[in-house]
């Protein structure tokens, strides 16, 4: 029997994830329904172009559709994983270049079960409000690295900084980040 | 011993959001493949790509774009473009040309591929359809049994016809009076009214039509079958009656009276 009722479907994640596994379209609707303007949204931003963003969201759920074993449980939230996935493969586009290192090895994410939309819309809602209070030299410098893609080096060029001051910048601004987070 | 020349924690946090130079990127993925120190810092940096990712507002998807990629996962797409992005990035994918001899086995092995994979996703989508008719078919035969199983018992011969109507309504207390406001003489017959408790009893009262407060007109208990009357109570003359109502009052009566007003009527017609 075809399920429609979204009611049906697990809250958590993982159990999502197993259903996708076992080729339920539905869950997979379901998934895409929960982070598809999450990781539409994030490309956008990256890319800046509708069209391309959706190429990159089509990609990913595509992608997740096919190997949901890719993601690992264990090593942090659905959402962080998505969200990762669709800032790097944004930024190799952006970039023209081959996909970038597996999301694996840099994404640890303990942030709550981000299933519901509730927990996932408040906890968006205070890394904004985070990634508001940093001091604007030290957000500008993470959301050059972050959301267009530069290195530490293209970045001291453009805003005729220090090399050091950069990466000073950029690692002061994510320690900021992780531990008001883990507060 | 050698010293060995650990990754600074500044860059692993570059490297963690891929701010690093490809060539640095590739130094440091070098390091980690051989120094378990710097991946397990690399790892204590806990998703600081996804915390900022996430700060990013939320967008409302494309018109479409939901049943666009519904309609790729019916379809089973196994594509080798966007769908795996190992190799290349799906959207930079350009043309070659090559020389046309070279590409006529390939070309025609990839028409048999093509072919195949179109008769694998025929194949699929029939399977689908079919397990669709199943369950239509399953779900149709169910209501059809259910059907001819209601007109049997409505057509059976000896089948018992049985009409259920409501329980008789008790009926509603209502009572008569007849009142000669000259002579200051009512009478009061009242039938149907509910037993009260011993403590209690019901009490007449005369509304005067001139606003004044309610006059007590009689106090009275229903027999077993809730009747009960009252006869030329002691009560002025000459009060010109708005209505007549009864209320149950504590044994001995009222001054005033205590609602609910079980009966009440107004006077049609005479003085």
């Amino acid at each position: 029997m075809v399920r429609r009722d979204s009611e049906q479907f697990p809250d958590g994640d993982d159990a999502l994830l197993l259903l996708v596994q076992a080729r339920d379209q539905c869950a997979m609707a379901q998934l895409f329904d929960r982070y598809g303007s999450l990781v539409y949204s994030i490309a956008f931003r990256v890319l800046k172009d509708s069209a391309s963003a959706e190429d990159v969201m089509q990609e990913i759920f595509i992608r997740v559709w096919e190997n949901p074993q890719a993601y690992v449980s264990g090593r942090g939230s659905l959402a962080a994983w998505l969200a990762v996935m669709a800032r790097n493969r944004a930024v190799d586009i952006l970039r023209r270049r081959k996909p970038a290192d597996p999301v694996e090895e840099v994404v640890l994410a303990a942030l709550g079960n981000l299933a519901a939309d509730a927990e996932r819309n408040i906890m968006f809602e205070r890394i904004r409000g985070l990634l508001g209070q940093l001091p604007n030299d030290q957000r500008y410098s993470v959301e050059l690295a972050f959301f267009e893609g530069l290195t530490h080096s293209e970045i001291a060029e453009r805003t005729n900084v220090p090399l050091g001051t950069v990466k000073t910048r950029i690692r002061t601004a994510l320690l900021f980040l992780r531990e008001a987070v883990q507060v | 011993m050698k010293d060995v020349v650990h990754i600074p924690q500044e860059d692993l946090a570059l490297y963690a959001i891929q701010a690093l130079a490809p060539e640095e990127m590739a130094d440091v993925r070098q390091h980690l493949d051989v120094c378990e120190m710097c991946r397990g810092t690399l790892a204590q940096l806990p998703g600081d790509l996804a915390l900022v990712a996430m700060s990013t507002e939320q967008l409302p998807l494309p018109h479409g774009a939901r049943e666009r990629f519904l309609e790729r996962i019916s379809g089973e797409v196994t594509g080798s473009e966007s769908a795996t992005g190992v190799d290349r990035p799906a959207i930079l994918q350009m043309p070659q040309r090559h020389r046309l001899s070279i590409w006529i086995p390939w070309s025609a092995a990839a028409a048999l591929l093509a072919i195949s994979a179109g008769l694998g996703i025929q194949l699929h989508f029939t399977d689908q359809a079919l397990q669709q008719q199943t369950i239509l078919s399953e779900n149709e035969a169910a209501e059809s049994a259910r059907a001819r199983q209601v007109l049997d018992v409505l057509t059976a011969r000896n089948a018992q016809h049985v009409l259920l109507t409501a329980s008789p309504a008790r009926a509603l207390p209502s009572a008569r009076a007849v009142y000669l406001p000259s002579r200051g003489a009512l009478i009061l017959e009242a039938v149907n009214l509910a037993p009260i408790a011993g403590d209690k009893t019901y009490e007449l009262w005369i509304i005067p039509a001139n606003g004044k407060p309610p006059i007590p007109a009689g106090l009275f208990h229903p027999d077993a079958a809730g009747n009960a009357s009252v006869v030329l109570p002691d009560i002025p003359k000459n009060v010109e009656a708005k209505a007549f109502g009864v209320t149950i009052e504590n044994t001995g009566g009222s001054s005033t009276p205590t609602l609910p007003i079980v009966i009440s009527g107004a006077p049609t017609a005479g003085e």
